[in-house]
């Protein structure tokens, strides 16, 4: 993987700390609450600056709401985002022991924590931060022109007017492999492929730094996948862009990725870098998430492991670790006691009592 | 060994009248359905695949028309051409010879009924004779049971009266007639019963835990795994000859796909029934199936067994789609332009616009099927002598 030697160990853009999102359900007549989808539930996790970093899971694990929250289109419910904190001061705000005493500190770290953002300084957040969508024919205004569309975030942000802004949408239509002459078009009349660059032009057309990709190649075919594939990756070098491409297609995730973590019900089970946690799964989970891809080579025929029954509902999730009931090495410590990350080498980090020292 | 073909499309023409004008939709597709294999059809979204699937049972939906070819089901002798016989034929097929199991299961089943609701149906209409004569045979023995008293024996006698009547004809009038009045018609339970039996033993087939109380469900009640299992379950209610299988896991999870993929292929050999297998994963193609169709614009452009295609694809349409799967540390080849409507689709090779090896021939004239060696047909000029 190449870009993973070119990005420094400790130039983190995004570090989420005991990052939670609950939705409260709620019933009777006056609305009480009576239970929570616990969507994501505790996730620490740090995204270097350049990287691309992929997420994978099942359906329902969590995955797109904790994408959601990491550029606060949701409220997380608790714990703490930081974005963007120059490298003289990243040491200070992520390290837990700290040469300053602790009010400095504890305002230092509000100044970069996004998570209480609120109001005018939100909204000039999310010129740094975007999102492209799993379905562009449905993240697309139907009756806005393609020009409107793409431009409306200079607009908002103030970035560009008149001449300006329609040089702008142009240069990044053409950056998406559109040209000029789509400017006066709707979306219906474009295919999936092309409405997906058009998403695309319209979250990257204020420079961010940080994109959420949540399932963008889901929805279309088999041969444009790998063109907009292409294209994530040719504008993440000519951009500097850093992703968070969330997917449940591994192969797109291996190829695209240089760091992954699999999702399991609301928390992340592993993380490592994609060649070795591609090689070497470690986790239970990830084994079964692994050996269930169809590979598209007919030669190869291997053991597979299948898992039994399905994802439990977040609402009421098991106690201790959250596979233990699906999973064939349980043993009597995992109902009971939540596991830890541990790190086994080479930045392979794991929450499984099987390697808990 | 040589196996028997059991199903021949051939040289079927479809087409859809729009508003927008005339979808040539299939456009002279040919194949043939060995007994007791999986036949995969790939390729991408409208390209055709699904209504080759839907054309086997006859089941195109209204702007759609078969406009010509042959589609011959059974074996050799005794095959007939399903696009030339009645209705009532074709019902008396489907989902008894030819069975389907749907994309989207959740749109599959009817939200209103039972998930024993519907399979019954399945069962009602294709294996009546066989549960009325389980029936008879056991009031029967309960007729010869000397514990029964005289009354009782009498009610049963009248109750296998009616069986053995329903047996023979079971839309006679008198039955209709005597399934209306009240009091009388409670010897519908006993077939009831009969059929209930019937629908656990088909759904624990499907390896579905508790198959007693999944039957009194609704289709909302169960998870997307779920309801495939339950639709796979109908489909495999009558022990088909042929399954059409059209994306069954496109909307699964992986790990829920793998469960339906084991399962499909155990109930394959246990049934022993062929499979059309509709999908645009290539992933799955190489586990599942043993031989491969790609379709693309309508048209088959390479069919040969799955080693065949992966090992030395021909088309250069099939060797693109290859190379556009992500595989890492290589780079990622992409097709250049996009799916093409099939509206005024292009004259001579369909392929021809996104095509690398272009000629002056694929934009006139229309490729033909050649064998290029045993079992490896492809359609292209590249390979024209």
């Amino acid at each position: 993987m190449p870009l993973v030697c070119e990005v420094s160990q400790m130039n983190v853009i995004l570090e989420t700390e005991n990052l939670k999102k609950y939705f409260s359900i709620t019933g009777g007549v006056f609305r009480r609450k009576v239970g929570e989808v616990k969507a994501v539930d505790n996730v620490s996790l740090r995204i270097l600056k350049g990287e691309c970093f992929g997420l994978v899971g099942e359906s329902g694990c969590g995955k797109t709401t904790f994408g959601k929250t990491v550029i606060r289109l949701l409220k997380p419910t608790a714990g703490n985002i930081y974005l963007d904190i120059p490298i003289e001061e990243q040491e200070e705000v992520l390290s837990e022991a700290s040469s300053k005493d602790s009010k400095e500190l504890t305002k230092l770290r509000h100044k970069y924590n996004i998570a209480t953002f609120k109001g005018r300084k939100l909204k000039s957040l999310r010129r740094k931060m975007q999102i492209v969508y799993q379905d562009p024919t449905r993240s697309l205004n139907p009756r806005m022109l393609i020009k409107d569309t793409v431009s409306e975030p200079l607009l908002v942000q103030k970035l560009a007017k008149g001449a300006q802004r329609r040089q702008r949408t142009i240069e990044m239509l053409s950056k998406v492999g559109l040209t000029e002459r789509h400017l006066y078009r709707y979306p219906h009349e474009f295919s999936g492929g092309q409405r997906q660059r058009i998403a695309i032009a319209r979250a990257l057309v204020t420079n961010p730094e940080f994109v959420v990709l949540d399932e963008p190649t889901s929805s279309v075919d088999v041969s444009v996948r790998a063109q907009l594939l292409n294209l994530f990756q040719d504008l993440q070098k000519q951009m500097g862009l850093t992703y968070l491409f969330v997917s449940h297609d591994l192969s797109v995730i291996e190829c695209i990725s240089h760091r992954v973590g699999v999702m399991y019900l609301g928390k992340v089970v592993e993380q490592a870098p994609t060649a070795e946690i591609f090689a070497k799964p470690l986790h239970p989970y990830t084994v079964a998430l692994f050996s269930s891809i169809p590979i598209p080579d007919p030669t190869l025929k291997r053991e597979r492991v299948i898992l039994k029954g399905e994802v439990p509902s977040p609402v009421n999730p098991p106690r201790g670790c959250r596979f233990h009931p699906r999973c064939n090495k349980a043993g009597e410590i995992c109902s009971r006691e939540e596991p830890q990350f541990v790190d086994v080498g080479n930045g392979h980090l794991i929450a499984c009592h099987l390697f808990q020292k | 060994m040589e196996k028997e073909i059991i199903l021949n499309i051939e040289d079927l023409t479809l087409r859809f009248y729009t508003y927008e004008g005339i979808v040539e939709a299939l456009d002279g597709v040919n194949l043939n359905l060995k007994d007791g294999e999986t036949l995969g059809v790939v390729g991408e979204t409208g390209c055709g695949k699904s209504v080759t699937g839907l054309s086997t049972l006859v089941l195109v939906p209204p702007p759609g028309k078969i406009e010509g070819g042959r589609i011959f089901f059974g074996t050799e002798g005794k095959s007939t051409d399903l696009l030339k016989r009645d209705e009532a034929f074709l019902r008396s097929i489907r989902g008894k010879d030819i069975s389907m199991i749907f994309q989207d299961p959740r749109s599959a089943l009817n939200p209103v009924f039972t998930v024993e609701n519907q399979i019954a149906e399945v069962l009602m209409h294709h294996r009546i004779k066989e549960f009325c004569g389980n029936v008879v045979g056991r009031l029967e023995k309960e007729i010869q049971n000397k514990k029964t008293g005289p009354l009782k024996r009498f009610i049963y006698r009248l109750e296998k009266n009616i069986f053995t009547r329903m047996q023979k004809n079971p839309k006679s009038y008198t039955l209709r007639i005597l399934s209306r009045i009240p009091i009388i018609n409670r010897y519908k339970r006993r077939l009831k019963k009969e059929i209930r039996e019937e629908v656990v033993k088909v759904i624990r087939e499907t390896e579905i835990s508790d198959p007693e109380r999944v039957a009194d469900m609704y289709p909302h009640e169960l998870s997307g795994g779920m309801a495939q299992r339950v639709v796979i379950a109908m489909a495999l209610a009558c022990n088909p000859t042929i399954l059409i299988a059209d994306e069954p896991t496109t909307n699964l999870d992986v790990t829920v796909q793998a469960q339906i993929l084991h399962l499909i292929r155990r109930l394959k050999e246990k049934f022993g029934s062929s499979i059309l297998y509709i999908t645009h994963d290539m992933g799955i193609i190489a586990e599942m199936c043993d031989r491969v169709a790609v379709m693309y614009g309508g048209v088959v452009c390479e069919i040969a067994d799955v080693m065949e295609i992966f090992k030395n694809p021909l088309h250069p349409y099939t060797k693109a789609l290859l190379e556009s799967i992500p595989r890492p540390g290589k780079e990622l080849k992409s097709i250049s332009g996009i799916v093409p409507s099939l509206i005024n689709p292009l004259p001579g090779c369909r392929f021809h616009d996104r095509c690398q090896n272009t000629m002056e021939t694929c934009t006139k004239i229309k490729p033909k099927m050649i064998e290029v060696k045993k079992g490896h047909f492809v359609q292209c000029h590249l390979y024209a002598r």
